[in-house]
């Protein structure tokens, strides 16, 4: 084994030093970020895209690097003719492939954990933990280097379903995202990722062991059945992703944020921006219809089941120093900031996410001085009117004398818009790919809304500039200026809190404090649906339902009903059922027969074939491009003793049960056996 | 009473829908020399392949040394020796590594024997693999196969690219492998001469079929060319039995011809020529004959002339 250590090592070290460049690059590029303030709240996931994308870069050069060299036929032949079997020399490629990987990719991630540790959080708002995401992400990418040599390995044609086995890997290391999520969701996720981790490897190592020999040589077993299910899975994420991904993202919105705003009598009402992909934000005004279903609510109601439920925002100390949960890493994207009185900046992260914020914790703090913030402005306390959006950049600041920026290099604090607002809505993201982000002001009766744009003459770098100004039927007043985000912000205040909960795809339900007589209220009112975005929608229309399946879509009916409390709204989403069955019934029927047909072609046995066409029905037409690529493509001849067809892989013909003839003899053949051939064994079947 | 080394069971393969390799039966007596002889895409490397189990047959089963080759441990691959059609080397190794790394992959090795072979082509241990020349790779190549002490050895086309000399060495080796009678040699190679030289036994594939299987000997004496002068352009093959192949060479005819009898004498004679004669015992004629029926033997060029017409 040792000689074959050597030989990969020698062989991989080649590539080993582009591979460490391309890391340290691209983490160079992301970690400088972080030195000014807006760089901290999207550093993790930044460290998660630059290594993923290096690191999926790597693991396919590495495996295209050990595999595609030694797979040509005299190389392949020259390599397995030893005493190591073929086993052992797939582990030696997969150890010295995993060791380089891990020396490119989680060397420098682990540096980077170092830095940003030492660095953090004084200097820098960073701290160790976010290079977490970017392992877990880079982990899994190591996946791509078993598909690689799956594909590499496979007999399959390069224009058929050879390059099937690198849609699982993708579908791996998407499953990396699961650290985001919610315990619960995350471990399963990433167990799943796992799982898949290992029968692509289980599978790749079959591969490459049976070379040319294909999947036939070893039908039964375990580790057939790991290649068999992750071809499955390829096939099916590889008809989603060119059916129905497409669609999701044309139909999809860009942004679409619903704000509550509690006006001065105490009444909510919905402020609604939203834009589809490459457009500029429309924006609408709109009063919701919603009614009071409820009077003296507990104060501190929180369900016990808020964990299953939709969008929560428990109002605790914003001072909460708790200790860094595995759920939180995504905090560095909803975080928010805020000056506290002493003219410090306060940077704030969820306890959690969408499915579950529980509160705040400081992340990090700064010193009034390291700003220089004009002695001009005083801004109030955490409770007032001062918002800061970590959603655009540079980092805004409103209060009611004017909306201030701090540059981004320099942390001065500059005025953007010097002008006394009695009311606002706070500065979220919207509009094309130029923009950086959209500030709604309400004045009086007006609703102004203001786009931030790069500048090279604003010394900070930025520009604030008029958008347009929508008169409002009506008025948004500046009591308690309570306002919550409907999807994954919520605002607190402690004297009149408000949040919202999430009670089913279009209903809401919004909880509020009144500071006047210590009472609470609920009200209840539905999203218009052309406000829904179109990713919380279930598409039962033929795009999807080609890509998906009969099941998948039912499942997300029913999860859709079981998500739904109190079957609130169950009457509507029944509906959109029923309507769209005759289409799942016809891409049911039609994934059936495809199913079928391919198990005829690739000549599968009857109960196969009525498995796979069970399979089809239930899983859609994936189970047909699955059968494709699972089974080896059989030919056929014509048998001599009935004329139909028989297999040419089969002794005896399926029909009439006929041995093979022997060729025709010339009467010019001149076989003269060994003389003791025919006593020692017999060598002619017939 | 010898043993069987290779077999071969009614071996066949397809590659997609072509056949490549049809019900080929044969078995290979140990101490014995065979001869694997087709034109390119008979069949030789793949058959070649499906006994060093690189690729499983379509149907058939095939086995060396008593083993299937399906079914083959590495401690029984130690036993066997390949070598590589192409003579494969890993490029960037010198040949002092390679050797290192074969050795460390065989059980037994012979390093003396390496050493004297790469000086026998006048191989440094420091040179690149990459770098040597078609005939300095050959050269590597062998030692490499033979320095495992192989019980059976295979060698797909090693005399490619080596000069008379060497190949004259190459011959006296496997001469030299088999002389105590207890390993067996399977050689696929295009040299008839080699063949004739080293041989026991000759396997002749045509069109992925196995035509003769037999000793050197039976082969010759079995095999008879004759010649007559026509002054017909065209004859009837079928009426002459046994006709492997006929070539024309002006208004001069020469038959080969199987198991030639007094019916077959009858036969060239009705023919209506003169100064018949019968010329026995002309093996790459003989072979040429055989591997004639599948494809054309005349120049090139009289082929464009007549594609040309």
């Amino acid at each position: 084994m040792s000689s074959l250590f050597w030989k990969e090592f020698r062989e991989t070290v080649r590539w080993f030093p582009f591979c460490l460049l391309l890391v340290v690059v691209l983490l160079w590029m992301k970690v400088p970020g972080a030195k000014s303030i807006s760089g901290v709240q999207s550093l993790s996931s930044e460290l998660m895209s630059a290594a993923g994308v290096a690191a999926f870069v790597i693991a396919v050069a590495l495996a295209g690097a050990q595999f595609a060299f030694d797979q040509k036929t005299s190389a392949r032949a020259f390599l397995l003719h030893r005493k190591q079997s073929a086993r052992q020399i797939f582990h030696a490629k997969v150890a010295v492939g995993a060791l380089f990987y891990m020396l490119a990719v989680f060397a420098p991630l682990i540096y980077t954990s170092f830095y940003l540790e030492w660095m953090g959080p004084e200097r820098l708002p960073t701290t160790w933990y976010q290079t977490v995401p970017a392992m877990v992400c880079c982990f899994f990418c190591f996946s791509f280097y078993f598909g690689l040599s799956w594909v590499i390995s496979r007999p399959a044609r390069w224009l058929g379903t050879r390059l099937l086995p690198l849609f699982a890997p993708a579908l791996i290391t998407m499953s990396s995202g699961g650290v985001y999520t919610p315990v619960p969701i995350n471990a399963s996720v990433l167990v799943f990722g796992l799982a898949s981790f290992l029968l692509l490897a289980f599978a790749s190592r079959s591969a490459y062991e049976n070379g040319e020999k294909s999947i036939a040589t070893q039908a039964e077993t375990p580790i057939a059945f790991a290649a068999k299910s992750t071809l499955f899975l390829s096939s099916l994420v590889a008809v989603w992703a060119v059916f129905s991904a497409p669609w999701f993202i044309v139909g999809s919105t860009d942004q679409n944020y619903q704000v509550v705003k509690i006006d001065s009598k105490g009444e909510p009402w919905l402020v609604n921006t939203f834009s589809v992909v490459g457009s500029f934000a429309n924006q609408s005004v709109t009063r919701l219809p919603i009614v009071e279903d409820a009077s003296n609510v507990a104060v501190q109601e929180v369900p016990e089941d808020w964990r299953e439920r939709g969008n929560y925002f428990v109002p605790v100390s914003k001072e909460t120093e708790s200790g860094w949960d595995f759920r939180m890493l995504h905090q560095t994207q909803s975080g928010e900031w805020f000056l506290d009185d002493k003219g410090r900046i306060l940077a704030y992260e969820y306890q959690g996410n969408q499915k579950g914020a529980i509160g705040f914790r400081v992340i990090e703090r700064k010193a009034a001085d390291e700003i220089s913030r004009p002695s001009t402005k005083t801004f109030n306390t955490l409770q007032g009117n001062q918002f800061l959006s970590t959603w655009i950049k540079p980092n805004l600041f409103i209060d009611a004398h004017g909306i201030y920026v701090v540059g981004p290099k320099d942390r001065q604090c500059y005025t953007l818009l010097d002008k006394s607002i009695d009311g606002f809505s706070g500065a979220y993201q919207g509009g094309g790919k130029d923009s950086y982000g959209l500030i709604v002001v309400a004045s009086g009766k007006t609703v102004t809304i203001y786009r931030v744009e790069k500048s090279d003459t604003n010394p900070a770098g930025f520009a604030l500039v008029q958008g347009k100004t929508l008169d409002t039927e009506i008025e948004l007043g500046s009591h308690g200026n309570t306002f919550v985000f409907l999807g994954d912000v919520n605002w607190p205040a402690p004297t009149d809190w408000t949040w919202v909960s999430h009670r089913s795809e279009k209903e809401y339900r919004v909880y509020r404090k009144r500071s006047t007589d210590e009472k609470s209220v609920s009200y209840t009112f539905e999203l218009p649906n052309k406000w829904v975005p179109e990713s919380l929608k279930v598409n039962y229309g033929p795009e999807t339902t080609v890509g998906m399946s009969a099941l998948s879509l039912l499942a997300q009916g029913i999860g859709n009903l079981m998500s739904t409390p109190d079957l609130v709204g169950i009457e509507a989403v029944i509906e959109e059922l029923w309507s769209a069955a005759p289409m799942i019934a016809v891409m049911a029927i039609l994934a059936t027969v495809l199913a079928y047909a391919m198990a005829r072609v690739r000549r599968l046995s009857t109960r196969q074939q009525i498995i796979w066409s069970l399979i089809g029905f239930l899983f859609g037409i994936g189970a047909a491009l699955a059968v494709l690529a699972i089974y080896p493509q059989v030919h056929s001849v014509q048998c001599a003793r009935c004329g139909r067809k028989r297999r040419v892989d089969r002794d005896r013909c399926e029909c009439c049960n006929a041995k093979w003839e022997l060729p025709a003899t010339e009467g010019i053949e001149i076989i003269e056996p060994w003389e003791n051939k025919l006593e020692s064994r017999e060598l002619l079947i017939h | 009473m010898s043993e069987i080394s290779i077999s071969a069971n009614a071996l066949t393969k397809y590659f997609g829908s072509r056949l490549v390799v049809d019900q080929v039966s044969f078995a290979l007596p140990k101490g014995t020399v065979t001869g694997l002889i087709g034109l390119n895409g008979a069949g030789k490397t793949t058959t070649l392949r499906m006994l060093m189990g690189l690729l499983a047959p379509t149907r058939g089963h095939c086995e060396v040394l008593g083993v299937d080759s399906r079914c083959w441990t590495p401690e029984h691959r130690c036993r066997i020796g390949y070598t590589v059609e192409g003579h494969f080397l890993y490029g960037w190794m010198k040949v002092r590594e390679s050797e290192f790394f074969q050795r460390k992959s065989f059980d037994r090795w012979n390093s003396i024997l390496f050493q004297q072979t790469i000086a026998r082509f006048g191989i440094s241990p420091d040179q690149v693999c990459g770098r040597l020349s078609r005939g300095q790779r050959a050269g590597v190549s062998l030692a490499l196969t033979l320095c495992a002490e192989p019980e059976v050895l295979i060698l797909d086309d090693p005399s490619l690219g080596l000069d008379p000399i060497s190949r004259r060495a190459l011959n006296s080796t496997i001469l030299d492998f088999v002389a105590d009678g207890t390993r067996t040699v399977l050689l696929s190679t295009h040299m008839l001469d080699d063949v004739e030289r080293v041989a026991d036994r000759i396997l002749l594939m045509v069109n992925s079929r196995i035509l003769v299987d037999a000793t050197l000997d039976a082969f010759c004496s079995r095999t008879c060319m004759w010649t007559v002068e026509l002054d017909q352009n065209t004859i009837a093959p079928n009426s002459i039995p046994g006709l492997v192949h006929a070539t024309q060479l002006g208004n001069r005819w020469q038959f080969a011809v199987v198991d030639s009898d007094q019916e077959t004498e009858s036969a060239l004679s009705r023919l209506g020529g003169c100064n018949l004669q019968r010329h026995e015992g002309v093996f790459d004629e003989g072979v040429i004959a055989y591997l004639s029926r599948t494809r054309d033997n005349t120049s090139f060029l009289n082929a464009q002339t007549a594609g040309a017409r």
